[in-house]
């Protein structure tokens, strides 16, 4: 066995000479890559860098993230919050609703408990399912069923036929509908997709002719019906029943119910009225279904209905659609109304009432005397029955065993809307205002500590190195700009930016800056004051440490070779020292946008409508004891990024200076 | 140590100057002026007003005339000012009754016409002063104790829920922890007042609010401040000594880890500072942040002079006293 001693290219690095300023010439790794390692094994450090990128990523794609834009107002939606907020803050009680209940059945009683997600009213009873299989056509007004006993006529036509008639014309038997196709029947032509489809004619006007049949009569197919003026004959196209009313003669093609009268039998209905399924025709005989009821010698014939006035949608079919009996023609479920929060329902008329509100109740016994009637209007402390009085103001409702009081409804409380964190108090969406926000409070974070690196990073560099009288007058004036009051500074700056930016001529630097403020929605302004203010901590940092790297062996090295100084400035120190610069800077950055958003909270940051966290939650603030949660939202917004750039820039400091790991 | 002491305060006095050098011109420079927002005067009305409070004087001579009634004392004759221009900070009868001694004039607001600078000093000052300590007081009782458990306590539940708790301390500002507080504890709770002053009531909730974010900051230092000492000889000695821990704790660790503490107090000032802007505008408190911001907004030239020397003033003097306090704790420093 040989000691085979051979270097692979790993342990190879201690013989290279590992330069500060070329992190790839190191070995393992990089200074910067190495950080990053450090970096990305702490968890909160990537929390926060997460949190970071996600408003980073919402604030830049703010158009399409952003349902509204950050001007439109609503005021009808104003201070409006959706039902999550509502419960989320006690105080935003939700005001009573009321539902239109006509045409529909009313579940619930007065005074009953609902919980949300209770039938309130069912609208289903209006449903209408079709009582034998056929085929249903539709016009503009009506709808109709035509039995599966008939044989509809049916054409497939394809794009390139030419059509002779159009969709619900009027045609005769032997009318031509296309090419020679003629139809087989007279009837109305419904042209649906790539068929033609012949509804029956089934009713005609007696005015014109003679009528050659009686009420109630069973005609067969080329049954005579009625004789035109002009010689003409009218005959059934099919067999059914023909019904002779005022103005027309009409041939009904689904078979009526026949209940068979006994003699002596007692008639509770009229003749020609219309019968409900269930209601008793004669003893205890009951209508098998709902139509009109005729009386004929030893029978009652109730016509079943085979066309329908279109109501308001619900319509569950299409035209020339062939269904089985039981289908489903009309379906209103989808407005039945269903409780939308816990609550107490009162019925008023056809409205029903659902109030959030504690309901004052006295149960009425026998001998109650009652001081008040029904849907009267109660102050606090009227008598209400026996010795009860009204502890608030409100409605009374009387019901057989008890006695509520429906509160007045406070004129303030919210609405319910679609906007997914409320709307402001001028009716605009707070999400897409929030989303928008975060570009101002992340240009904070960015143009802060650029800013202040432009500045405070060549001052530094340049007293540090130079040192001597040039250094001891560069931070004297540091520290001057130190004692200011930074907010004060930047107030002051901004306000005179500003207003000097606005009595320029234009086409002046000045002026231009200003275009770019208007245009960033006073934005830009607020930074270069915040910039301008903050560049004296950088200066000094970088100033210590160009002072202790200007005697490193390095840097004499470089002076030796006889590079310049710029050259050792830019090559040499600025790579070495940039780690705490850029710790300093991170740790600056929730100083930025605190400053911003303080601004903007006293009314001197950006102009409105430019949405700003602190404008919206100085707007808010006005308005939080009704509707805390304009305030609290863009708060909320503040903290996460605030908390977000702290807990990157601990992590970055521990990344890239393990050394002070757990100091300040 | 006194050489130190008169350079110091030399240097305060040259700050405060410039201070007020680059106040007064900077403000000069912004378009508009006190008058602007009443209705329309005839320029002659306009004239008269402006020489009335001297503001047609060359800029350097308005300043000059600033600065002089300031710093310069007076004697006059006894008894309340005659008129808001002539208001005066502090009044010294001298003996014999005839005359007193008056120092400190800041002139009379622009904008209240009623009233002087001095007047809203009087007022306002004592209201953000009661609110500053309060909050420094909060941030004392609250950060002190959580960072000396922190590091007493280090890598424990103790140690990560209380920089957890600063950390979040440092990510809440005043403008995120006052409605907060307001409305868990003014509008649901209905335990405190939600704005206002004059109560001790009202007092808690703006000083929470100011002080919170500094007990963060002061929890943190305390805790690095006490590690570091934690890892001195001098603790390790005391402990072969046999010292309790009790003693070494109060003796020595407590009494030098304090030190880096006392340096936050120039910061704290300005934290302070700009927060009482926000804080009073948020709770309603009449103090002199909130005569401030509105003393922007209207362009009242001497109560952004008075307020902005005012602060400055506070800010220069605490970071003086830290600089002075700091030889003065730890010896090893020398003055020169």
């Amino acid at each position: 066995m040989t000691n085979n001693v051979t270097t692979t290219p790993e342990n190879d690095n201690s013989n290279e000479v590992a330069l500060l300023d070329d992190p790839t010439s190191s070995g393992s790794k990089g200074y910067w890559a190495d950080a990053w390692y450090r970096l990305s094994r702490n968890r909160l450090a990537v929390v926060g860098l997460v949190l970071i990128i996600i408003n980073m990523l919402l604030a830049i794609f703010a158009p399409v993230v952003a349902v509204e834009g950050i001007d439109d107002q609503n005021t009808e939606e104003a201070n409006a919050a959706p039902a999550w907020v509502i419960n989320l803050f006690p105080i935003l009680k939700a005001r009573d609703e009321t539902f239109d209940a006509s045409d529909g059945e009313i579940l619930v009683e007065t005074g009953q408990q609902v919980s949300e997600g209770d039938l309130l009213v069912d609208f289903s009873v209006d449903n209408l399912a079709a009582s034998v299989g056929g085929t249903v056509f539709i016009d503009d007004r009506r709808f109709y069923l035509v039995p599966d006993t008939i044989e509809v006529a049916r054409f497939d036509i394809t794009d390139s036929t030419r059509l002779s008639v159009s969709n619900l014309d009027d045609v005769m038997a032997g009318d031509t509908l296309f090419g020679d196709t003629t139809a087989p029947y007279d009837g109305i032509v419904h042209v649906v997709g790539n068929e033609v489809i012949l509804q029956p004619e089934t009713v005609w006007r007696r005015s014109n002719g003679d009528v050659q049949v009686e009420n109630l009569q069973t005609v067969e197919a080329g049954d005579v019906l009625l004789i035109m003026e002009d010689g003409d004959e009218i005959v059934a196209p099919f067999g059914g029943t023909i019904f002779v009313t005022r103005n027309n003669v009409e041939l009904a093609l689904i078979d009526p119910a026949r209940v068979d009268v006994p003699e002596g039998a007692e008639i509770e209905i009229r003749d020609g009225r219309e019968v409900l399924q269930g209601e008793t025709l004669f003893d205890d005989v009951t209508a098998p279904i709902t139509g009109d009821a005729f009386i004929a010698e030893d029978e009652i014939i109730i016509r079943q209905t085979e066309q329908w006035l279109q109501s308001d949608g619900g319509l569950s079919v299409s035209d020339g659609q062939i269904v089985a009996a039981g289908d489903q023609l009309v379906d209103v479920s989808n407005r039945n109304v269903f409780a939308n929060m816990d609550g107490t329902v009162f019925v008023e008329g056809d409205d029903v009432v659902l109030t959030p509100s504690t309901v004052q109740r006295y149960e009425l016994s026998d001998n109650s005397v009652i001081h008040v009637m029904d849907e009267q209007v109660v102050s606090i402390g009227e008598p209400l029955a026996d010795d009860v009085t009204a502890n608030v103001q409100g409605t009374v409702y009387v019901t057989d065993s008890e006695l509520l009081v429906l509160p007045t409804s406070s004129g303030y409380t919210p609405l319910r809307n679609e906007y997914p964190l409320g709307a402001d108090y001028l009716g605009r969406d707070m999400w897409s205002r929030i989303v928008y926000g975060a570009r101002v409070s992340l240009l904070a974070a960015f143009i802060g500590p650029l800013v202040s690196i432009l500045v405070g990073m060549p001052y530094g560099l340049i007293s540090g190195y130079f040192g001597g009288a040039v250094d001891n007058w560069m931070m004297r004036f540091v520290d001057l700009m130190y004692a200011f009051p930074a907010l004060l500074l930047i107030i002051l700056l901004m306000a005179f930016f500003r207003s000097s930016a606005a009595s320029t001529q234009p086409g002046t630097f000045i002026f231009q800056m200003g275009a770019i403020d208007r245009a960033t929605g006073g934005v830009f302004f607020i930074f270069l004051g915040i910039g301008l203010t903050s560049w004296m901590r950088l200066a000094r940092i970088t100033r210590g440490q160009v002072l202790s790297a200007r005697e490193t062996e390095y840097v004499t090295a470089a002076t030796a070779l006889g590079q310049s100084t710029p050259q050792i400035m830019m090559r040499h120190i600025l790579p070495n020292i940039l780690g705490p610069i850029v710790i300093s800077e991170t740790l600056s950055i929730p100083t930025y946008i605190r400053y911003e958003a303080f601004l903007s909270f006293i009314g001197l940051g950006v102009n409105a409508p430019t949405p700003s966290w602190g404008n919206m939650i100085s707007d808010g603030a006005a308005v939080l004891r009704n509707y805390p949660h304009e305030a609290l939202f863009p708060a909320l917004a503040l903290f996460i990024i605030m908390f977000a750039f702290n807990f990157l820039g601990d992590g970055l400091r521990d990344a890239l200076d393990p050394r002070l790991r757990g100091t300040d | 140590m006194g050489r130190f002491i008169a350079r110091r305060i030399l240097w305060m006095i040259l700050v405060l100057f410039v201070v007020s050098l680059v106040t007064f011109f900077l403000m000069r420079a912004v378009p508009g002026g006190p008058f602007d927002r009443e209705r329309d005067f005839p320029d002659s009305v306009k004239e008269n007003i402006e020489a009335r409070y001297g503001l047609d004087d060359p800029l350097l001579v308005q300043y000059a005339r600033y600065i002089g009634q300031i710093i310069l004392p007076t004697v006059t004759e006894p008894g309340p000012p005659r008129s808001t221009s002539e208001d005066y900070l502090f009044a010294l009868d001298l003996p014999g009754g005839e005359s007193t001694l008056r120092w400190m004039n800041f002139g009379p607001s622009l904008v209240v016409r009623s009233r002087s600078v001095t007047d809203m000093f009087r007022e306002n000052l004592g209201v953000t002063v009661q609110l500053g300590v309060a909050a420094i007081i909060v941030a004392l009782v609250i950060g002190l104790p959580a960072g000396i458990l922190a590091a007493l306590n280090r890598n424990t539940v103790w140690d990560y829920l209380g920089m957890g708790i600063a950390t979040v301390g440092v990510s809440v500002t005043a403008i995120t922890l006052g409605p907060l507080m307001q409305y868990v504890f003014g509008v649901e709770l209905k335990l405190l007042p939600i704005s206002g002053w004059g109560t001790l009531s009202h007092l808690i909730m703006p000083a929470f609010t100011l002080g919170f974010a500094q007990a963060a900051i002061i929890a943190r230092l305390t805790r690095a401040s006490l590690l570091q000492v934690l890892n001195e000889d001098y603790i390790r000695t005391a402990r072969a000594k046999g010292l309790g821990s009790r003693r070494i704790l109060w003796m020595h660790v407590l009494k030098n880890g304090m030190i880096p503490v006392v340096t936050v107090l120039g910061p704290i000032t300005a934290f302070l500072v700009t927060g009482s802007f926000v804080t009073e505008q948020i709770f309603a408190v009449p103090g002199i942040g909130r005569a401030y911001v509105q003393s922007i907004g209207n362009r009242d030239y001497t109560l952004i002079m008075g307020t902005t020397l005012l602060f400055a003033f506070a800010l220069v003097l605490a970071n003086t006293i830290v600089d002075i306090s700091y030889g003065w704790l730890d010896p090893r420093i020398r003055y020169d």
